[in-house]
């Protein structure tokens, strides 16, 4: 929708452009997306378990190099705050599939209109 | 978690592939853990009452419960999760050996020119079974057999580290917790019984083989299986953590020793990648190798005895449709057990399947034995 010229100088650009635009994506592909998502997913722990690694030893020592930074072993205190890490991330990632679990006495998808009906009078 | 045991042949995981590691390992035991408590309550709360409204009746078995579950749309995302956990876990192990696989190989071939404790004979004529070699079991690309290059190590390698991540670290610093519990077992049920000569059936990268070695220091270990590369990185293995065992590569169908050449035959985890017939088979090869007396106990998943529901059976069965595992549903709650054992020349009355406690004492795996007629 164009606005009106009083409001605003310009027109906000064109979000798609003129065109056919393919669907090359079926039902089994989500498949392969949710793979490329989590492996995703798996390098995401790994570079913020580096990085966790980069500010300890900055702090250990000031004057680390690559090697230290592979090599680094975190302590069991920072284990457990990386593994803390960890389940909230998975908890944060997965958060969807909380929301397919019914509630106890939920009412069923065909029997929503009903139940609608239920609370509304 | 339990940290590994670094021995000379264990490929070592550098940081980014401990830190991908620790994070498949918390992704599967969500899976295995609160979502799927979330399938049993999306089972109860909405797929079975949906099958009652139907059919009057709830599902009668695994399959019924499996052709309603498969509709639903939590069911299908939890399955399909379990499946690229799965996928991503094996891709990652398999990349760490392969970038170190030059170097397993140069060490295989130093354990191998002057081995210290045991031996290793290998077939190259052997026959692999098609019931272990028609699907990549456990969808790993390649198998137990996939061969990279000249004294390969690469598939035994790969299952050694692969083990403790797909075990959640939960079966001990050298992947042995079946072996551990299996010697535990003979411990408590036969604590006088003092084999001299035993034998490891599918024995792999031979985690399993070891204990027994440990726990009867003075009989003479051997083990078999039909994978070169599991079997070279085996010897290897054992050599480097000092235990004396004569790897050979045979099918345990039908092996080349002479009858009457064992006190104890053991498997870990091999009925559930078998075919019913190569079970058969293996009890018919136990008993003719056991001394009277002699005793074959085997291992595995405790399912068949822990999974009693329609439901659970169901959930129980997921690896065979979607992780490979051809054999897993069929063995698990198909196979009448008597049978094999019985068919074989055991007494029915010497056959006992029953469950046994794991070292940690947490959970348990399926055990099966059966004696040979005839004083030790």
């Amino acid at each position: 929708m164009t606005r009106p010229k009083d409001e605003q100088q310009f027109s906000p650009r064109p979000r798609a452009p003129k065109g056919y635009r393919p669907a090359n994506l079926g039902p089994a592909h989500i498949e392969h997306v949710l793979s490329i998502t989590m492996t995703l997913a798996a390098e995401v722990v790994a570079l913020r378990e580096k990085l966790d690694s980069v500010i300890r030893l900055n702090t250990e020592k000031p004057s680390f190099t690559a090697a230290d930074v592979e090599a680094y072993e975190a302590s069991p205190a920072a284990a457990a705050e990386r593994a803390a890490w960890r389940q909230a991330y998975l908890s944060r990632l997965l958060r969807i599939l909380y929301e397919e679990i019914p509630e106890e006495n939920a009412p069923i998808r065909d029997q929503y209109s009903a139940f609608v009906e239920e609370i509304a009078n | 978690m339990q940290h590994l045991n670094l021995h000379p042949m264990l490929a070592r995981q550098d940081s980014e592939e401990k830190s991908r590691h620790a994070f498949l390992i918390d992704f599967k035991n969500m899976l295995s853990g609160e979502f799927s408590e979330g399938a049993r309550k999306v089972y109860e709360r909405r797929v079975e009452p949906a099958f009652k409204k139907t059919h009057k009746r709830s599902p009668e078995n695994r399959h019924e419960v499996a052709r309603a579950m498969r509709e639903d749309p939590y069911y299908q995302m939890w399955s399909a999760m379990g499946r690229v956990q799965q996928e991503i876990y094996v891709d990652s192990t398999a990349a760490c050996v392969e970038r170190q696989l030059p170097g397993l190989v140069e060490k295989y071939r130093d354990y191998a020119a002057a081995p210290k404790y045991g031996t290793l004979r290998l077939d190259p004529d052997l026959e692999i079974p098609r019931y272990v070699e028609a699907v990549d079991i456990h969808c790993v690309p390649g198998g137990y057999f996939v061969e990279l290059g000249p004294d390969d190590v690469y598939a035994g390698a790969r299952y050694d580290i692969g083990s403790f991540i797909f075990g959640r670290g939960q079966r001990g610093p050298l992947n042995d917790s079946r072996g551990l519990t299996g010697v535990n077992f003979l411990q408590d049920h036969f604590p006088d019984f003092a084999p001299a000569k035993i034998l490891d059936l599918g024995c792999a990268s031979g985690m399993n083989t070891l204990p027994y070695v440990d726990h009867y220091p003075d009989a003479e270990v051997h083990a078999i299986d039909v994978s070169a590369p599991c079997l070279r990185y085996a010897h290897a293995r054992a050599e480097a953590l000092g235990r004396a065992v004569h790897f050979s590569q045979q099918n345990a169908e039908r092996t080349d020793f002479p009858d009457e050449s064992f006190d104890l035959i053991v498997s870990h985890i091999l009925f559930h990648e078998s075919s019913r017939r190569a079970i058969h088979n293996y009890l018919a090869e136990c008993y003719r190798l056991l001394k009277p007396g002699g005793i074959t106990l085997h291992l595995d998943v405790p399912r068949r005895l822990t999974c009693k529901t329609p439901y659970e059976q169901f959930m129980a069965d997921w690896d065979t449709f979607n992780n490979n595992e051809p054999f897993w549903g069929t063995f698990l709650f198909d196979m009448d057990m008597l049978r094999p054992a019985t068919d074989a020349g055991f007494p029915a009355e010497s056959v006992v399947e029953t469950l046994a406690k794991t070292p940690t004492g947490k959970s348990s795996y399926w055990a099966y034995y059966a004696i040979k007629p005839g004083a030790q």
